[in-house]
């Protein structure tokens, strides 16, 4: 609650005004005023913005987060060159492309840093909503190339939509499992949870070869329903990120 | 500007970290003093709004401080007592990061690292890699970047730890500084740097507050129950197990014990003045 002491003077006035007692009405009043003014002695400086916060982060964090992108998409490229069917394999590629946002969003974490930066103003849940932002922006850029350069390998733009999302399932599947992990502060469960991931890659790659129907068009409307479901479970964790934020709860793992 | 903890309450499972803790504390520098485990670096993180506590709130002039979210923690600075750093960073990039973080506009945050730097006297050495810092060095720069948002109130959880003596009295006389007309809570166990610099002393035992006060008032507790006896080397051993020994140097062929002692431990015993550190080593005695 804010200005709670506000409030219980006010309160304590109120009764005390019932009763009728001047000298504590008026002890109550200066008591409300002492604390206003003090309220309103802090020296503010100037603070930056969340956009300007956000290109600092950038500055920072962007040649981690488009290197790792940019080395992950130049190893998909080399391989889908040589792939028969690579359509079906866009699932495994953008869930290479999300475990390797995985460095970036726990390297406080990894480092210790976690204590220290959520004394910050930007607290945990700014700096994981700026890196989610530059890494989502990361992310588009590599899918949208892989998803040309399987279109030209395929000279074909069929079923261009149900390879979008044969893309977008398994990558909000990855972000979905990170953001909760970070959320529930198990530090414990990262390495688990970080080879869970990886696995996923081999599954997506498996499903590929043993489930070729799954990658048919008659398939499409299950990967429409796994793609609300788990867009569902993505939005889910973005509001808990902004109800914390507005809350101003603690956000992520410290240590 | 009054921070006060009301009934602050911290469960972990069955342990109580944080046992019903209520204090005001006012601008001035406060010396937090505790064996470990006594709850001091979990009230800290409670008082940094980054632990939630079981029970119990802190308010900053009549705010609860989670409430104020943003606004608190642009008030705060705070160095934890096991702090990590980015080892590929330079000092003054890793303070230009923090920097960031704690919303600072860029020119401003170049200003103000540079002369923090200069005052934590790592000015030659702000573009070296942290990984080459040494302990002490890189505690300096977690002091620095507990500073760099002029916060209003000062968290330091060990900060003297690593640091050799004459980086001690430097801190020490850059954080009396500081205090004036901000709150700077301090977590040590070295007892002299509390009593150096602390206005007044908080005394922590199995999550409870149990005691508040300047170094002379606190002393004054432990007034009548230090003594010191010249023993043989021979009888000291015997003496060790017998009382509580806060000292014992040797002077010839003799050893001198303080002793902590309710009573006159033997007939050649003289009382001496009580330090702080005595009345710790009291309060902690079991």
């Amino acid at each position: 609650m804010k200005n709670r002491r506000i409030e219980e003077y006010l309160e304590s006035s109120l009764r005390q005004g019932e009763k009728g007692s001047p000298r504590k009405m008026e002890e109550i009043a200066a008591g409300c005023i002492e604390i206003v003014r003090r309220q309103s002695e802090y020296e503010e400086e100037e603070r930056t913005g969340f956009w300007q916060f956000l290109s600092d982060v950038l500055r920072f964090e962007g040649p981690a987060i488009f290197g790792l992108q940019a080395g992950v998409l130049f190893v998909v490229c080399l391989q889908a060159g040589f792939m028969e069917n690579v359509s079906h394999y866009i699932s495994v590629f953008t869930s290479l492309f999300a475990l390797a946002v995985i460095p970036v969003l726990l390297r406080s974490q990894f480092y210790k840093m976690g204590e220290m930066e959520a004394v910050t103003r930007a607290s945990g849940v700014e700096i994981i909503l700026a890196k989610l932002i530059l890494a989502g922006a990361a992310n588009l850029i590599c899918i949208t190339v892989l998803l040309c350069l399987v279109m030209r390998l395929q000279n074909s733009r069929e079923n261009m939509g149900q390879m979008i999302l044969y893309g977008l399932v398994p990558y909000l599947v990855c972000m979905s499992a990170i953001l909760r992990l970070i959320r529930l502060r198990r530090k414990e469960r990262i390495s688990v949870w970080t080879v869970v991931m990886a696995g996923s890659c081999v599954g997506w790659g498996i499903s590929a070869k043993a489930l070729p129907w799954l990658y048919e068009t008659s398939a499409a409307g299950i990967w429409i329903v796994l793609f609300v479901i788990f867009a569902a479970f993505f939005g889910k964790e973005l509001c808990l990120i902004g109800e914390m934020k507005r809350e101003g709860k603690p956000y992520g793992i410290i240590d | 500007m009054e921070l006060s903890i009301d009934r602050l309450t911290k469960h972990y499972g069955r342990k109580i970290a944080v046992d019903c803790v209520s204090t005001i504390l006012k601008p001035g520098m406060y010396g937090l003093l505790g064996e470990n485990g006594a709850g001091k670096t979990t009230l800290m993180r409670m008082l940094c709004a980054i632990l939630e506590p079981t029970s119990g709130e802190v308010f900053l002039d009549g705010r609860e401080v989670s409430a104020m979210g943003a606004d608190y923690r642009d008030l705060l600075g705070y160095l934890p007592q096991d702090f990590g750093y980015y080892p590929n960073y330079s000092a003054r990039e890793f303070l230009l990061y923090m920097a960031a973080l704690k919303g600072i506009p860029r020119d401003q945050a170049k200003k103000r690292v540079k002369e923090l730097l200069e005052v934590v006297d790592l000015g030659s050495v702000e573009t070296k890699k942290l990984r080459t810092f040494s302990g002490g060095m890189k505690q300096r720069v977690g002091i620095a970047q507990a500073l760099l948002n002029h916060p209003q109130i000062l968290i330091l959880d060990e900060p003297t730890a690593g640091l050799d003596p004459k980086e001690r009295v430097r801190f020490r006389n850059l954080i009396s500084d500081y205090a004036n007309d901000r709150i700077v809570i301090l977590s040590t166990h070295i007892v002299s740097d509390i009593e150096a610099i602390a206005d007044e002393v908080l005394l922590m035992r199995k999550g409870k507050l149990v005691s508040r006060g300047t170094v002379s008032e606190l002393t004054k507790q432990a007034a009548g129950k230090v003594w010191e006896l010249a023993v043989s080397p021979a009888e000291a051993a015997r003496w060790q197990e017998k009382v509580a020994v806060a000292n014992l140097r040797h002077e010839g062929e003799q050893v001198i014990l303080r002793i902590l002692s309710d009573n006159r431990p033997a007939e050649a015993a003289v009382c001496c003045e009580a330090t702080l550190e005595d009345l710790y080593l009291q309060s902690f005695r079991e």
